[in-house]
This record gives C-alpha cells, structure tokens and sequence, in this order.
C-alpha cells in the first residue's frame, strides 16, 4: 500500500491550510475579544456557526466533485441546470440554518439564563447571509479550478472551506452586531 | 425497448436508499453508463435538483446545528473563564473544523467511490478505503504535532 502518493500530499497540504486559517479566525477571535463578548450569547452561536460552512459548502463542493468525475457536470461550464440547482440548494441551507440558529440561541438563552434577547434572532440571519454570498460562490470556483488543474477536490475542499467559512464567520458576526446592536 | 422505458421511470422514482443497487441492475441489464443512469435519477429533466438536495440535508442540518448549539451552551457557561484563556479562544475554530475537515474528506471520497461503482461487496475490505483511513490517521498526527507547538 502506497501511502505517500499525489491524494497525501493533497490532504496533508489542504490541512495545514485549514490550520492556518483556523489560527486566522481564532486570532480574529481573541483580537475582538471584547466586541463579540458584547454579542448576548454568542458562543451559543459561535460552534454551530462556524460548523455550518463545513457541513454546507463542503457538502456543495462534494456533490461537485461527484458529479465532475461522473462527468454528469461539464468543467468548462458553470452554467447548467445540475451546477444552477446545488448553488441555490446550499444558499437556502445556509439560510435555513442561519435561521435555525438563531431560535436554538434564543430559546436556550431564554431557558438557561432566563434572558430574552430578540437580537439573537436577526445577528445569525444577517451573518448567514454575508457569509454565504462569499463562501458559496468561492466554492463553486474553487472546485472547478483544482479539477481543471488535475487535483481531486474531495481531499481539498473539505478542510479549505471549513478555514475559510471560521475566518468570512466571524468577520461576518462582526459586521451583523455592528449593523443590528452599534 | 419499453423495459428500458420503464426501468428508467423506475429509477426516477426510486428512494435514494435503493438507488445503487437498481443503477447496477439496469447498468448490467441494458448496458447504459452509470453516469447516465446517475444523471437520469438525480437531474433529469423533470427533478427539481435544489428540492432534492434540500430534501435529504435539511434534517440532518438542523440536528447538526442544535447539536453544535448544546456544545455551545457548555462554552457560554464558562464565557469569562473561556476568554480569559487567549489560546483556548485561538484555537477555538481550529479544534471545531479538524474533525469535520477529517469526515468531510472520509465522506466525499468514499460517496465518490459509490457512485462510480468502485466499492462492491464488504467495503471494509476496500484497499482504496483502509489506504485513505491510513493517509488520514497519519495526517492527524502530523496535525495535532504542527498545532501544539
């Protein structure tokens, strides 16, 4: 068995990516530190929120990469139905998540530490929205370059997408407390 | 050439659970590709491709995000203790994305290989499969070394 061949190195690489990225986001984190604590209950958020880009838009670029290889999806083109139809299913995922997450942070806020904050409700939504709109068509793009290239964008795209949507996340969070609560 | 009408409606209907082994079936039967038997089932003319996709994730979407939110129930009950540790807040989205990097690639590789047909018979025997689990195991050491220092 060949362990050390070109899908290794493929992963290996694509991991330490995802590692610094990760770092980024955290770093991200610790620096605005005291503005996300201002975010009534954000860790409550903060786990499936960062979770939610690996689940969704590494599920888009799988079902890509499926289809690549089937050769069901041309890679000189983007624009056909099967492509079209997986780019509005994850926007609509990511939404219904977004959406999802915010009444879970809400309803356990509520419960737990007997707060009702209605921002909780709206914060997720907004950020799902930015996220998504850099996240998903990045994406897209990405799985039909590295297939172009000759990679295999199952051993990528996983760990890719995952530091990339922790770092868009949490910029994002950001910008949706700046909008809903400053 | 009408069985081959019907064997193709019948995919199209079919469950996703059954799918594989009809696809095989009628790959043999009639000597159509699998690719577009594939096609024929999950984006022939009349399938709605995002009603579908948001059919099957939906459910298991919505358990993984109340199930990250109890994880993050833990983590709001210690919020101060937790941010006044900086490298616990650092590696916060490291730790949340590594297993999930890990299943994503065990997932997609494996979904992949399903869907060529390349997995017949026990898939534990597979040797693509135990060499992709080997590949991940020693990149997870490598990994946990690289970001503990």
């Amino acid at each position: 068995m060949h362990v050390l061949d070109k899908g290794f190195n493929d992963i290996l690489s694509s991991q330490i990516v995802s590692l610094a990225g990760g770092l980024v986001a955290g770093t991200l984190l610790a620096l605005y530190t005291n503005q996300l604590l201002l975010i009534p209950a954000i860790f409550l958020i903060l786990p499936g929120f960062l979770e939610m880009w690996g689940n969704v838009s590494g599920t888009f670029a799988s079902r890509l990469s499926s289809g690549l290889f089937l050769g069901v999806v041309n890679p000189q083109r983007m624009h056909t139905k099967a492509v079209a139809g997986n780019l509005v299913a994850a926007f609509c995922l990511a939404l219904v998540v977004s959406v999802v997450l915010g009444c879970v942070a809400f309803l356990f806020n509520r419960i737990v530490f007997g707060l009702s904050t209605y921002q909780l409700l709206v914060i997720p939504v907004i950020a799902g929205i930015i996220a998504s709109v850099i996240v998903i068509p990045l994406t897209l793009i990405i799985t039909f370059a590295l297939f172009r290239r000759g990679h295999d964008p199952n051993n990528i795209m996983g760990p890719l997408i995952t530091s990339l949507g922790d770092v868009v996340s949490v910029l994002a969070l950001l910008i949706a407390f700046s909008l809903v609560i400053l | 050439m009408i069985s081959v009408r019907r064997h193709l409606e019948k995919l199209r209907k079919v469950k996703r659970h059954h799918y594989h082994p009809l696809i095989h079936r009628i790959h043999r039967k009639h000597k159509i590709s699998r690719k577009t038997l594939f096609y024929v089932k999950e984006y022939g003319p009349h399938s709605n491709v995002p009603r579908t996709i948001i059919k099957e994730s939906l459910k298991i979407l919505l358990f993984a995000s109340i199930l990250s939110s109890v994880g993050g129930l833990a983590l709001e009950q210690i919020r101060v203790l937790f941010v006044s540790i900086i490298p616990l807040v650092i590696l916060l989205p490291v730790l949340n994305g590594m297993i999930g990097g890990y299943g994503t690639i065990v997932s997609s590789r494996f979904s992949a290989m399903l869907h060529e047909g390349r997995v017949r018979g026990a898939w534990w025997k597979n040797q693509q499969l135990k060499k992709l689990f080997v590949q991940l195991f020693v990149i997870a050491v490598i990994m946990t070394l690289l970001s503990t220092r």
